[in-house]
Parts: C-alpha cells; sequence; structure tokens
C-alpha cells in the first residue's frame, strides 16, 4: 500500500467524489452546449424581426450561464481533482504521469473559453453584434475542445484499449475503444441541457416571446434525444465483456431479488431520460403554461440521469479504477507492481503499518480495514460494512475474504490467514459482540478438522 | 546521523509513480514556477481587492467600490484557473509527497471546494446586487475575505505537511479522516503572512493601474486620488513581506536558513526578490504622481518579476526541506515530445487568440468598466 486511505465516516470517500463529480458533470455539458445555444441564437435574433427582444432574453441567459458555470462549474472542476486525489491517490497519480500534457492543453481551453466568454458578457454593449455572433462561436468551439480532451482521459479508465503499464501508448490510450462513442453521447448530452437551462430562463420573460424561446430551445433537446439510444447502443458494444456479464446478471437476478447496482443505474439514466423526452414534449406542447418550477424539475431530472450515467461507468470499472491496471483500493493487478505476493503478511507491502499493530491485536483487523476496505466502504453508512457482515460466522468470513475477487466487483484480499483472521475478528466485532483474531483461528483450525 | 536514520525509519515515503517524469524537471518546475507567479498575483489581487473593497465599502467610497465589485469576481476566476496548472505540476513532480500529505489532512483539505464556492458566491452576489440592495453587502465581502484567507491557510499547512514526512505515521494513526492541520510547524505564521501580505502590494498596483488609465480617458481627478490609495497599499504591502521574510527566516531549521542566506543560487534569488520589490516601490512612488503608463507597468513588472524569485526560491527551499528523502533526479525520465508539442501549440494558439482580443474588443470594455459613471 503506497498511500494512506482517506477514511470518511458514513460518505465514505468514493461517495464524497461522486457528489462533487455529478453536480461537475451536469455543469460542464451545459457550459459548452450553452455555447451552441448562444451561438445559434446569436444567429436566429439577427433573422428575427424584433432581434433586441430575443437579444434582452439572451442577455439573461448569459448572465445566469456565466455565474451559474462559472461559480459552480469551475469551482467544482477542481473540486473533482481534490477529491479524487484523496480518494484515490495511486489511480491519480497514473493518470496525471501518463497525461498531464492533456490536461495542461485542456486547461488552455479553460481560460481561453473563460476569456473569451468575459468579452462576450462584458462586451455586451460595446461589441458589434458581429463580433457577439463570433466570440459565441469561439466559446463554444473552445469549450467542446476541452471536452475532446478530458473525454479521452475518462473513457481510458473504463476501457484503456492497446496501452499497458510497460508501453505507455498515449495515443492508443486516449483514442481507446470507448473514445468516440463517449464522445458522440456526451456532445448530445451538451446539447439538451442547453436546450433545458434555455426552458428555465425562457420562463422568466413575457409569455408571446417566451412561446417563441421554448420552441427555439425545444430544438436542442428533441433532436439529442432520439440521437441518444443509437450512440448508448454503440457505446454499449465498446465496453468490455464482463461489464455485460455484470449487467446481464443484474437483469435475470432481478427475479431473485438481487437487482446488480450497474443494472439499477442504467435503468436510472434510460428511465429520466425518456422522461426528459416527455417533459420536453409537453413544454413544447404548453408553452405558456410552463413555469420556472416545471423547467428546473426537468433539469433535475436531467441531473438524476446524469447521475445515472456517471455511477454506471464507475460500477461498469468495479473492480477495477483503471481497468485491468489498477484496483479500486490502490493494489496493482500486475504482480510485477505489486511489492510482495497477495498471500504474504499484509503488514510487509505497505508502508503504512503503526507501530501498535501487533498481529492479531484489535489495531490489526482495524488497520486492515483502514488500509484495504475504507477505500470503498464505510463502516456503518454508505456500503457499510457492519450491514454486509451482519451474518457472518468466522468460517464463511474467512472463505469470503479467500474468495473476494470471484464478486466480480472487488479486488482481491491482500494478506496470509493470519490478517484473515484479525479482518473477519474486527468486522464481527462490529456488531457488538467483541472477538478476538485467536479466537476466529481457532474456530477457523477446528471446522478444518474432519 | 543516528537520528536521520531514525528520522527515514519512521516516514512511510510513498515509491514515485512507475511512468516517470513525461519531461524533463526543470521544463516542468519552469512551468510550474510561471503558472504558479500568475496564480498568486491573481490571488493577491483577489485578496487585497476584497480587504480594499471592504474598506471603501466603510467609508463609503462608492466609486472604489464599484469597481472592486465589478473586478473581484474577474479575478476570482482566473486566480482558481491559473491555480490548476501549479497543482498539475506539482503533482507530477512531487506526487507521492502531495497526495500523502493532503490525504493526511483530507478533511480539511476538501473544505477549500465549498469555501471556494462559497467566496466566489457571494462576490458575484455583491456585483450583481451592489446597486440595489446594499445592507448586506458588506458581510457577503467580509465573509468571503474571511474564507479565502482559511483557504490560504489550509493550503499552507497541505505543503509544509508534504515537507515533513516525519510527521506523517502520527498523524494518520491519530486521524483517519485526515480532520487535522500541521499546526506545530513553527513557519506557519510567517510563511502565511510571506504569501498574503504582497495581496496588499498586488491589489495597490492594480488600483494605481486603474489611476494611470482614468487619467488618461480624462479623468484626471479620480485617476489622481486612485494613484494615490493604491500607492498607500502598495506600501502596507512591501512593508508586510519584508517583516514576514525576517519571520520566515528566523523561524526556519538552521539548516535550512544556512541554505538560504549561505551563498549559491538560493542567496542569489532572495538578493534579487529583494531589489526587484525596492525598485518596484519606487518606480510605484514615481508612478504615484507622474502621467502616462509606463511608471505603473514597470512598477508591476519589478514586483512580479520579484514574486517569480520568491516562487523559485520555494522550491529550492521545498529541495533542501526534502534532501533526505527524495531528490527529483532520483525518477526516471520518459518524454513525451508528442504531448509537448500538442501543449505548446494550444499554448501559442491561446496566447495568439488573447491578444487578438485584447487588441480588437478590450479597450472599450475596460473604459465602460473601469471609468465612473
Amino acid at each position: 500500500m503506497n498511500y494512506p486511505v482517506w477514511n470518511v465516516p458514513i460518505l465514505g470517500s468514493g461517495l464524497v467524489v461522486a457528489i462533487i463529480a455529478i453536480i461537475h458533470i451536469l455543469i460542464s455539458h451545459l457550459a459548452v452546449g450553452g455555447g451552441a445555444f448562444l451561438a445559434v441564437a446569436e444567429w436566429w435574433a439577427s433573422r428575427q424581426a424584433d432581434p433586441e427582444r430575443i437579444r434582452a432574453f439572451l442577455r439573461k441567459f448569459v448572465t445566469y450561464f456565466l455565474v451559474y458555470t462559472t461559480v459552480f462549474g469551475a469551482t467544482t472542476g477542481v473540486g473533482i481533482w481534490f477529491s479524487i486525489q484523496l480518494a484515490n491517490p495511486e489511480a491519480t497519480s497514473l493518470l496525471i504521469h501518463q497525461f498531464v500534457f492533456a490536461w495542461a492543453t485542456e486547461w488552455v481551453t479553460f481560460i481561453g473559453e473563460l476569456t473569451v466568454l468575459y468579452f462576450y458578457y462584458y462586451g455586451w454593449h460595446t461589441n458589434s453584434r458581429r463580433m457577439q455572433l463570433v466570440l459565441a462561436i469561439l466559446y463554444f468551439v473552445i469549450a467542446w475542445f476541452s471536452l475532446f480532451i478530458i473525454n479521452g482521459i475518462l473513457t481510458f479508465m473504463l476501457t484503456p484499449g492497446g496501452w499497458t503499464l510497460e508501453n505507455r501508448d498515449i495515443v492508443a490510450g486516449f483514442f481507446n475503444p470507448g473514445y468516440w462513442p463517449a464522445l458522440f453521447i456526451r456532445t448530445l448530452v451538451m446539447l439538451t441541457l442547453a436546450g433545458l437551462f434555455g426552458f428555465v430562463v425562457a420562463t422568466r420573460v413575457d409569455d408571446d416571446l417566451k412561446e417563441r424561446i421554448i420552441g427555439f430551445a425545444a430544438r436542442f433537446v428533441v433532436p439529442a434525444a432520439l440521437l441518444m439510444p443509437l450512440f448508448a447502443a454503440w457505446y454499449w458494444f465498446s465496453l468490455p465483456v464482463e461489464t455485460h456479464t455484470m449487467w446481464h446478471n443484474g437483469i435475470v437476478g432481478v427475479a431473485g431479488g438481487r437487482l446488480e447496482a450497474i443494472t439499477r443505474y442504467s435503468w436510472l439514466a434510460a428511465i429520466t431520460g425518456g422522461l426528459i423526452v416527455i417533459g420536453t414534449l409537453i413544454i413544447a406542447w404548453k408553452p405558456r403554461a410552463t413555469t420556472t418550477t416545471a423547467a428546473i424539475a426537468l433539469l433535475a431530472t436531467a441531473q438524476l440521469s446524469m447521475l445515472g450515467g456517471e455511477f454506471f461507468r464507475e460500477m461498469a470499472r468495479k473492480p477495477f479504477v483503471i481497468r485491468g491496471v489498477l484496483y479500486s483500493n490502490g493494489l496493482w493487478k500486475a504482480p510485477s507492481k505489486a511489492p510482495v505476493a497477495l498471500d504474504q503478511p499484509y503488514f510487509e507491502s505497505t508502508r503504512w503499518e503503526p507501530d501498535h499493530a501487533t498481529p492479531g491485536s484489535a489495531a490489526h483487523g482495524e488497520w486492515i480495514y483502514r488500509l484495504q476496505c475504507a477505500s470503498c466502504h464505510t463502516l456503518d453508512g454508505y456500503r457499510s460494512l457492519a450491514a454486509r457482515t451482519a451474518q457472518w460466522t468466522p468460517g464463511f468470513g474467512d472463505r469470503f475474504l479467500q474468495n473476494l475477487n470471484q464478486q466480480g466487483v472487488m479486488p482481491p484480499f491482500q494478506g496470509n490467514s493470519q490478517d484473515r483472521a484479525a479482518l473477519v475478528a474486527y468486522l464481527i466485532s462490529l456488531h457488538g459482540k467483541p472477538v478476538a483474531a485467536a479466537e476466529v483461528e481457532a474456530t477457523l483450525a477446528k471446522e478444518a478438522k474432519p | 546521523m543516528t537520528a536521520l536514520v531514525a528520522l527515514l525509519a519512521a516516514a512511510p515515503l510513498p515509491a514515485p509513480d512507475p511512468l516517470g517524469f513525461p519531461a524533463a524537471p526543470v521544463l516542468l518546475q519552469g512551468l510550474a514556477y510561471l503558472t504558479f507567479t500568475l496564480h498568486l498575483l491573481a490571488m493577491n489581487f483577489t485578496v487585497g481587492g476584497a480587504v480594499l473593497l471592504l474598506i471603501a465599502r466603510l467609508r463609503r467610497d462608492e466609486p472604489s467600490v464599484h469597481f472592486w465589485a465589478t473586478a473581484l469576481p474577474l479575478g476570482f476566476s482566473y486566480l482558481v484557473t491559473l491555480g490548476i496548472p501549479p497543482l498539475l505540476f506539482v503533482q507530477v513532480l512531487y506526487g507521492q509527497l502531495f497526495y500523502t500529505s493532503s490525504v493526511l489532512i483530507g478533511g480539511f483539505w476538501i473544505l477549500v471546494i465549498p469555501l471556494l464556492i462559497l467566496a466566489y458566491a457571494l462576490l458575484y452576489a455583491h456585483k450583481l446586487t451592489h446597486e440595489s440592495r446594499p445592507r448586506f453587502q458588506t458581510v457577503f465581502v467580509a465573509v468571503a475575505l474571511l474564507a479565502m484567507l482559511f483557504i490560504g491557510f489550509i493550503y499552507v499547512n497541505n505543503l509544509t505537511l508534504l515537507q515533513t514526512p516525519g510527521r506523517w505515521l502520527a498523524k494518520y494513526t491519530a486521524h483517519p479522516g485526515g480532520m487535522t492541520l500541521n499546526m506545530e510547524e513553527p513557519t506557519h505564521g510567517p510563511r502565511y503572512l510571506f504569501f498574503i501580505l504582497p495581496a496588499f502590494a498586488v491589489a495597490g498596483l492594480a488600483f494605481m493601474l486603474r489611476g494611470a488609465y482614468l487619467s488618461r480617458w480624462g479623468h484626471a481627478e479620480e485617476g489622481q486620488r486612485s494613484r494615490r490609495l493604491g500607492f498607500v497599499s502598495v506600501v502596507v504591502g512591501a512593508v508586510g513581506v519584508f517583516i514576514g521574510a525576517a519571520g520566515l527566516l528566523a523561524t526556519f531549521p538552521a539548516h535550512i536558513r544556512t541554505f538560504v542566506l549561505g551563498g549559491g543560487l538560493p542567496t542569489g534569488l532572495l538578493t534579487a526578490a529583494v531589489a526587484a520589490a525596492v525598485v518596484g516601490l519606487v518606480l510605484a512612488f514615481a508612478a504615484r504622481k507622474a502621467q502616462g503608463l509606463l511608471p505603473i507597468y514597470a512598477a508591476i513588472l519589478s514586483f512580479a518579476a520579484g514574486l517569480a524569485c520568491v516562487v523559485v526560491l520555494r522550491d529550492q527551499v521545498r529541495g533542501a526541506y526534502l534532501a533526505p528523502y527524495f531528490q527529483l533526479r532520483d525518477v526516471p525520465v520518459n518524454v513525451q515530445y508528442g504531448m509537448l508539442a500538442v501543449f505548446g501549440a494550444s499554448l501559442v494558439a491561446g496566447l495568439g487568440l488573447l491578444i487578438v482580443l485584447l487588441v480588437k474588443v478590450a479597450r472599450p470594455i475596460a473604459a465602460k468598466h473601469v471609468v465612473v459613471r
């Protein structure tokens, strides 16, 4: 274990990442799609009989857009950085060392889009209309390019393609099998969000204009929604076989009361996606009756859809954080990268052995939990271990740990029989009846005798 | 020697990333220095500006309030955005140390994000409502300022913990969730002041620059006032920095003090920084009275050069702290030529675009937002 593990009570570090990320993902997609909206609307306004009224709407749109995307978008983007380095330093380090110049290039696009947006917004009364159109187009192109870059790194984590630790082939890793379908999906998502955001702002203007703006904004949502299943299917077929199996097991398992998380999240994304289409059609049909609350509710539905999509992506990666390379808890898949073989005393392979965790002590089990489990599980909150081990006996617990990676979503256990006994004792002790590791070992020894 | 061996044994140092450096460390350091200097300028502008805004609000100085109300959200967004590349490059260079210190104070480190959002939102709230609803505006700015000051304090804790691995294991044992800071660090107070107090100087210079443009655009009285007020702030900042620097030298461990004052590059950087600050101060004094833009731009350049020297010196000092544990030259280098070219090209394109925009559209925009209505 190279790094200490950040133990967040109740939430768990992974959920901290997720909370920040799903807020950011909605805003960042909107930040790009909104650029397309601005550019097309500038052009559209110039062809209407009352361009000034439409530009007054656009001024309102861009004010909300600017504050929302910069205050919450830029900061939560940095927030993802902060949270992933805390939750998964090993993976963040690998991504940084492989892709730092991609990220640095993306940073140039950030500062470019920010600057262009400011020139657009603050130049509202001084720039020519032509310049405003040019700036809006420029903003969209630069912002979309930032997506073009980050998409390579995001998809790399799930489908690294021909990249390996040895060849470090950045082109193969960047333009990996998931790259193109994901790029199209995200582009459609951002157009959808721009339309939905347009609905919200449209509810703040006079009725007759509202009707026209909603009609205009709906043209961003509907085509994107119609194309989405097509690209979703393409994306699906780019995913690893293991992901398909996991998802399929979820479907088959419903009858038996077992619905895999990955299946749940894909359904959430699909159902909310359908709701967005229905909601958009209703709004387009009755534009004057549309309230701000209704428009915000539709945007909130999109937020749920993003949640489903992003959790799906996370679950599809399990048990890895970088598929086939690095497990979620910072263990390298390649034995050459693991300091010692898996069944050796665990503390020999970690740099974070405390002085007092003598073999068999309560601290021994606790430290194994902290270093191996806590990156995904909390004791009694999100993915609670107390709940998951409520029925454990020493024998069951020991066998479970020996076959941990057979679950499909968890990495292998690192450590020998003494380490397993210490962890089992610690986990069973969570239920109010303290058990010593020695007792667990004694029970196991008794069970082992015929 | 035995003390050193015991220290090393107690420090659970993670191994550097197996991929190695994607470029020569000196290039990565250079990029980090450049972007960190820009980040510090934006940070100082925003933090110092928030203080000057508060003062202006209390003095009911409407023109100044209006200027800072517009400028601070902009400054804040560049402070955040310019903070990204130094964060990227520090992760490449010192990742295994930086991630560890971040995890060890994780509870506070993640707090940076809500504090950022709070400060940013309050500065925008102030900008959008300061004319219509003046009642809570002073509170908005005060809370935003406190949030920014606390963020800086968390940063100082992380970056000092990064270079003191001897404290790591005890901290991790006691605080698994990272609800701790590096409060035992003796250089904390002066280091914090040393990085925060230049805010007065940078914000003061910005205000003087505003004054110079106002004078140029025919608003002589307000221009003169802006330069005069700005200069007071510059003096406060410069004096503060010298006090902070003296405090820092006094609290450094003996071997670090010797490293800084014992000749060679570190002493040269220190001398250059002091010289640049003094020259900057003289130029700012000249710009206080003089017409034209040259003196104030020269003062700004001089201060920025001094700040850049401090940034390089800071990294050299970090190297001295880390010398027993880790040296950059121990990490293999696998140069990514293609990606370097892509980044370089994007940087050139970005700068080109910036220049075109500045030439084509910046002037009327700046005039509209700087000149008092």
